[in-house]
């Protein structure tokens, strides 16, 4: 479970986040939708604090943290817990696809080597990538890094998987088998995942729970039918509606 | 033709010099060693701000870059020796000659690398330190294992760079009493009065010497991209 109580983060005047308040329950998927700049993802940021919010409580499970009191070793404890999966993949150009997933299982769960060189070759052969274990980033395409990506942070089987809109870095025709990969996840594995996510189908398809958010708040969440399908703020209308003719349009 | 130039003694001279080429050699390897520990401990100071060593890390560089090569060499080797003889050592007659002069090639290098990796890491995209840390990694785990070798890739052009004029620059050290090429060639041309093939000996050696080192270089940068194309599957 992930409970943000309070969370307030400004930038300089910009105030990005102005009182989040939501549980996510655990195993739960969760996703996050919203207009550009409405702070999401610096709220999934604030998680694992590569983003600092200013004030407010996080909740991880036993993990009870006033995120201005935050230490050091805290901050540490709860990235041990939680993966994340970036817009631009951001795998580590230096190592191979397989060092990549390898490296937090070897490095920081100390796990022996041989043992988290097999357990990543299981885990890259999920995101049926097993052919490419010799390949560096860099000779992969978006849709095959962002594979790896998903791979490196279900390897480790944390608690909370953080996904910042994994697909809207990739071209159109790349997009399909990362979200194949996601919803895959999604039926297989029991942690607990956030997606923020343009992809209202997707959405639709695998998500227990949607949390629309705008302007720094979360203006409404509910069930996908309810949120996606029959919403009750305007500012969700617009939004939805906007984006899904622009989808159909696109169609 | 002869009594200008003499070839034959161009050539007959050169195996002499080349015997003192070790000790150019020993001084660039020393330096770019040390240099490079000490560079790569000072980038990471002034990276994360680390408060008091932060300033004496910009004081250090801002020194180093701001004085003249044979300044700080003399800085070293006569006024060490004459501070620390104040402060009471007596054993000042012991330390070898090249001990001085390792210490400024050395602090002269890291200087000159400090910046260059520096501006290496910042050109490491910083996503990378993000996903280092978003697997749980710490600070020391993440720059060791992920930014700095990225960096260094990006360096080693420059650094090779570096490498070439500390190499050149030992040509000085003869000031301080080392016997290098430099000094051999002074030496040997008071007696014959051949000044000039000895010196064009001696540049004939460096330019050789710059020569390998830039091969070196580009071969450690084509290993690097032919290792990524060796793994393509
Ligand atoms: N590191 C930063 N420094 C300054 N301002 C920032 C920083 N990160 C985000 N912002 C600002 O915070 C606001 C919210 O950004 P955020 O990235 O959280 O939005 P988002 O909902 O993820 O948008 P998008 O859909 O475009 O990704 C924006 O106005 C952005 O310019
Ligand atoms: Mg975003």
């Amino acid at each position: 479970m992930i409970e943000f109580r309070n969370i307030h983060k400004a930038f300089g005047e910009n105030k990005v986040l102005k009182g989040i308040n939501c549980t996510i329950p655990t195993g739960s998927v969760t996703v996050i939708v919203g207009p550009s700049g409405s702070g999401k993802t610096t709220l999934l940021r604030s998680v694992n604090f590569l983003e600092r919010a200013d004030s407010g409580e996080i909740i991880l499970d036993d993990i009870h943290l006033d995120v201005e009191k935050a230490t050091k070793a805290d901050i540490h404890k709860i990235r041990q817990r939680t993966a994340m999966v970036f817009q631009t993949y951001n795998l580590f150009k230096n190592k191979t696809a397989l060092e990549n997933i390898m490296e937090g299982l070897a490095i920081v769960r100390k796990v022996p080597k041989a043992a988290a060189k097999e357990k990543a070759l299981h885990f890259l052969e999920k995101v049926g990538l097993g052919h490419k274990a010799a390949a560096y980033p860099h000779e992969l395409s978006g849709g095959q890094q962002q594979r790896i990506g998903i791979a490196r942070a279900l390897a480790l089987n944390p608690d909370v998987i953080l996904f910042d809109e994994p697909t809207s870095a990739l071209d159109p025709e790349l997009v399909g088998e990362v979200l194949e990969v996601m919803k895959k996840v999604t039926q297989e594995v029991n942690c607990t995942l956030v997606v923020v996510t343009h992809e209202i189908a997707f959405a639709r398809e695998v998500a227990d729970h949607v949390i629309f958010m705008d302007g720094g708040v979360i203006v409404e969440q509910g069930p996908p039918q309810e949120i996606l399908n029959h919403p009750k703020e305007d500012r969700t209308k617009q939004f939805l509606s906007r984006y899904i003719s622009l989808v159909e349009y696109n169609i | 033709m002869g009594i200008y130039f003499d070839l034959d003694y161009l050539i007959k001279t050169f195996p002499i010099i080349l015997s003192y080429v070790h000790t150019s050699l020993l001084i660039t390897l020393v330096a770019g060693v040390i240099g490079i520990v000490i560079g790569s401990i000072v980038a990471l100071i002034r990276i994360n701000k680390i408060t008091i060593l932060d300033k004496l890390a910009a004081i250090y560089i801002s020194f180093i870059r701001g004085t003249p090569f044979l300044v700080q060499l003399f800085l070293a080797y006569f006024g060490l020796p004459e501070l620390m003889q104040k402060l009471g050592y007596q054993g000042i007659r012991e330390i070898p000659t090249l001990f001085y002069v390792f210490i400024v090639f050395s602090l002269h290098v890291g200087a000159y690398i400090a910046e260059i990796i520096r501006s290496a890491i910042l050109a490491v995209d910083k996503g990378q330190l993000e996903a280092a840390y978003s697997i749980g990694m710490g600070a020391i785990q993440a720059y060791s294992r992920i930014i700095l070798p990225q960096a260094f890739s990006i360096a080693i052009p420059t650094i090779c760079n570096i490498i070439i004029s500390t190499l050149k620059g030992t040509s000085l050290v003869f000031n301080v009493g080392v016997i290098d090429m430099m000094r051999k060639a002074d030496l040997m041309g008071a007696n014959s009065h051949r000044s000039l093939e000895l010196y064009i000996n001696v540049a004939i050696i460096y330019i050789l010497l710059v020569f390998i080192i830039s091969k070196v270089s580009t071969f450690i940068e084509k290993r690097q991209v032919g290792y990524h194309q060796m793994n393509n599957l």
